[in-house]
């Protein structure tokens, strides 16, 4: 028998295939617990879900929430820093601790048979962080010295520009690390301030997932968690200040020189959606279509038939509130504007003159539903999928209707998503690059007068 | 972890490995072919790489993007080049196996007749655009270019780094894809593994289907490696556009597998794995003369490189860096590690290698790991004997690799100072080198 290579072999059916389930629990002091069995690998990731984010730092305070989440693992009640990293490496555990502008994740990895002594340590950290005033002062020079080292990284100093100059004074407009004269004047003292008022337990869903049992995963939870007093927490407050509409944008072209730069670090996008917006899953096709994968439209342009960049994308980033769409590239220089007026181009012409074809609406939908199994496959993937679930106040069982729903998005769909949530003529621009080669080209964008920023 | 297989070689020269988990109906197909930057040929830096991008660009039967067809199947992909090998991976539901096999085969067997002039310039400029955003325009970033040529002295192949030359890159002809495919992109070169939701036979049946008709190429070209040695503990200097001054410590060191990377492996945790770690300690946390510090033994095929690195926090030198780095390091050399450093260790590496498991597709996952196995040891059933190192490096395995590698004689110190920054911030008596 001998291969057929006059045609691609078709597929086969959409794969069957259930996302594992989560079984929720509430304790009897609100915290809530998602457990899901997993045994494709002799691993445990324990995800805890604190709701408080880089959206809640104080406005004379950006980083205060980062940087209390950074202290955490510096030393408990009974532990030394020390002696509790030499008690994570004794069972190979992993800890990490990220804050977006949502929320503050707390993530243990580790193999199943030391489940109930990561359990006591992960809940330790989060309950009876130390905050010695000492320990406090170096992790803050520690993240000054980040600060100072990111001016020289072109793409952090673009997403900050971006960040800042798209949201201004709503929560969302500053990077979770802060800024330099915030940071410096925090102390211990702010930090524990900080962390009674919104570390409280009833606010927090842990999500356990791995190679036990989901009994034996909630009853390793409850042993540590239950015993933990609390107050109610302020969600609905810090929710309802997310929630709050963007200001308008003061300038849509800014300029960063970075000397002599090979490269142009480029950003383009506005406010976008919340993760709650009805359209979520039109837009999840749209975005595939436009540039969420190698064979978007704005990749296959940019990078395949110009050569410009070694990869363009675009995403929305889902939120509590409206987060960001994004388009992010780096670009030779030579190419700076063409590359910007091919992707403004292609923002325009998906929602005006080119909306996407049946055969691209059909790839698009086919990309999501038949690599849905790839996104479950480990216990780490899966909760990270519960946690985002849960700071979302979505259904544990949602990803069950994950295909159909993007199955039934149609071409009416798409448009009216991409005519309501791409704005082509209210783009933010942010270029970081070499002010004699790209400069004197961004003013035929059309974007206005660039503003220069450092 | 077990990770069962079954494995078999056509008459091509093709290894085939199938390894079963019907946990999650996925497969991965992961492809290596054996040759890396090591066999290119000076002038030509840089090419195995850039070859690697035109095999997504179509092949005679599929005379379109590789992408496409898998990402509309829902599948995942990419491909990675280093000194040693290339591979290509792709991670797809069950029902698209047929299709990614049919697609990696045709180029394995049928990419020359699609290949144009002008996909190989648009991929020599997107190469290119990589060598800009990933080394140029990025702090540090031409450390490896400082770094390589002073441990790897003209006449080895790991003098030149993977990414290659520009000038090199612009001379590239398009005769030169055509030798290369010819030599090393054929079945006798390459080691296939399907892994995940397939039967072993049908895994079997599928690969000769599709793999078995392409002929066998010539065998792999030897290569020819210097021996010349660093010595004289050479002290290089590179301006960078950077805030902080940073110095790398780098020895020559085991080859993968080779005696001793294993208890190097253990040292680097132990001298810079997370915050219980000497070195982050001493440095970061205690004296707080650094503000980062990592080690790392990144073994190879020929040979490995040991390397330790740390940023001076503001106010401070690289020598008083480089002399507390010593320290610890004679402290190592002359009494080894102590307590439960090795055990805890051991814990870490061994806990590391389930999480990287738990995936059968991606870079390090259970399929690329097989293929490394194979195409390193010719037995990818190597996962227990590759665990028992660790478990058998005790203290005095440690010690003596550290005394094997970690002589004084052979270390190459590179500061990394800022463009304006005072000279005194980096190691005295350091070299300037200039990279393009």
């Amino acid at each position: 028998m001998s291969v057929d290579r006059s045609r691609l072999p078709t597929l086969g059916p959409h794969p069957l295939f259930r996302p594992p389930g989560f079984r929720c629990s509430t304790l009897s002091n609100g915290v809530g617990v998602w457990t899901a069995a997993h045994h494709r690998a002799p691993v445990l990731t324990l995800r805890l879900l604190v709701p408080v984010g880089a959206a809640d730092d104080p406005t004379d305070q950006f980083g205060l929430a980062a940087l209390t989440a950074d202290v955490l693992d510096e030393g408990t009640r009974d532990l030394t820093d020390v002696g509790l990293h030499v008690a994570l490496s004794r069972i190979g555990a992993h800890l990490s601790v990220g804050v977006s502008s949502d929320a503050t994740i707390l993530t243990l990895t580790t193999l199943p048979k030391h489940a109930a002594e990561a359990m006591a340590l992960l809940v330790d950290i989060a309950v009876h962080p130390r905050f010695d005033p000492d320990d406090c002062d170096r992790v803050r020079n520690l993240r000054l010295n980040r600060i100072l080292q990111t001016r020289q990284v072109p793409t952090a100093v673009a997403d900050r520009v971006f960040i800042e100059s798209l949201y201004g004074a709503h929560p969302y407009g500053h990077l979770a690390i802060g800024t330099e004269p915030s940071l410096r004047p925090i102390d211990s003292s702010d930090l524990s301030a900080f962390h009674s008022r919104w570390y409280q337990p009833a606010g927090w869903t842990l999500v356990a997932v791995g190679g036990l049992s989901d009994d034996a995963l909630l009853e390793v939870a409850k042993t540590e968690l239950e015993p933990l007093s609390t107050v109610t927490p302020a969600v609905a407050i810090c929710s309802r200040s997310r929630r709050q509409e963007p200001p308008p944008i003061a300038d849509r072209l800014i300029f960063v020189a970075r000397k002599d730069a090979v490269q142009s670090e480029v950003r383009l996008g506005h406010p976008g959606v919340s993760r709650a917006s009805p359209d979520y899953h039109a837009l999840l096709v749209l975005n595939m279509v436009l540039g969420g994968q190698f064979v978007s439209r704005i990749n296959l342009n940019l990078r395949e038939d110009k050569g410009y960049t070694y990869g363009a994308r675009t995403a929305f980033d889902y939120r509590v509130g409206r987060g960001p769409f994004i388009f992010r590239s780096s670009v030779q220089t030579s190419a700076t504007a063409d590359a910007m007026r091919e992707a403004i181009k292609e923002l325009l012409d998906i929602r005006e003159t080119r909306p996407p074809s049946e055969r691209e609406l059909a790839v698009a939908r086919d990309a999501l539903t038949r690599g849905f199994p790839l996104g479950l496959e480990t216990a780490t993937q899966v909760a990270r999928v519960g946690t985002t679930l849960a700071l979302h106040g979505l259904p544990a069982d949602e990803m069950d209707r994950f295909v159909e729903r993007v199955m039934a998005v149609d071409a009416d769909a798409v448009l009216a998503a991409a005519r309501a949530h791409l704005h082509p003529d209210r783009l933010v621009a942010v270029v970081v690059g070499s002010t004699e080669d790209v400069l004197p080209s961004l003013g035929s964008l059309g974007l206005g007068e660039p503003a220069l920023m450092d | 972890m077990q990770v069962t297989f079954d494995k078999q070689t056509l008459d091509n020269g093709l290894d085939v490995i199938i390894h079963v988990d019907h946990s999650c109906p996925i497969v991965a197909v992961n492809l290596w072919y054996h040759v890396g930057s090591k066999n290119e040929k000076p002038g030509r830096t840089g090419f195995a790489h850039l070859f690697e991008h035109l095999m997504f660009e179509g092949s005679e039967h599929h005379d379109d993007g590789y992408f496409s067809p898998l990402e509309e199947a829902g599948g995942a992909l990419n491909g990675s080049t280093n000194a040693d090998r290339t591979n290509y991976w792709e991670v797809v539901p069950t029902g698209a196996v047929e299709r990614a096999l049919w697609m990696e085969s045709d180029r394995m067997g049928f990419l020359l007749p699609a290949l144009t002039p002008e996909k190989f310039e648009t991929q020599r400029q997107v190469v290119l655009n990589e060598r800009r955003e990933s080394y140029e325009n990025r702090p540090y970033g031409m450390v490896p270019m400082a770094l390589m040529p002073v441990l790897f002295p003209a006449g080895h192949p790991y003098h030149w780094l993977t990414i290659g030359e520009p000038e090199d890159l612009l001379a590239a002809s398009f005769d030169d894809v055509q030798a290369f495919f010819r030599t090393y992109y054929h079945p006798g070169n390459a080691s296939l593994v399907l892994a995940g939701d397939i039967d072993t036979r049908e895994g079997f049946e599928l690969a000769r289907l599709y793999f078995g008709e392409i002929p066998p190429g010539p065998s792999r070209p030897s290569i020819t490696v210097s021996d010349t040695t660093v010595s004289g503990a050479p002290r290089l200097l590179l301006r960078d556009r950077v805030e902080l001054p940073r110095l790398y410590l780098s020895w020559r060191s085991p080859r993968l597998f080779g005696d001793g990377d294993a208890a190097l492996d253990l040292l680097a945790t132990i001298l810079a794995g997370g915050k219980s770690s000497r070195l982050y300690r001493r440095l970061v946390h205690d004296s707080r003369i650094a503000t980062d510090v990592s080690a790392g033994q990144g073994s190879r095929e020929l040979v490995g490189v040991f390397s330790i690195v740390a940023t001076a926090a503001p106010g401070h030198s690289l020598t008083e860096i480089e002399a507390a780095i010593t320290d610890e390091l004679s402290q190592i050399l002359n009494d080894g590690p102590f307590g439960d450093e090795v055990e805890r260790s051991q814990a870490m590496i061994e806990s590391d290698f389930a999480y990287r498991l738990q995936s059968i597709g991606d870079f390090g996952g259970r399929s690329d790991q097989l293929n490394a196995y194979n195409v390193y040891f010719g037995d990818p059933g190597h996962f227990d004997t590759d665990l028992g190192r660790y478990r058998t490096s005790d203290t005095d395995a440690i010690q003596s690799a550290a005394q094997n590698s970690l002589t004084g004689n052979e270390r190459v110190a590179l500061s990394v100072i800022p463009v304006e920054g005072d000279l005194l911030l980096g190691l005295s008596d350091s070299k300037p080198v200039d990279v393009a």
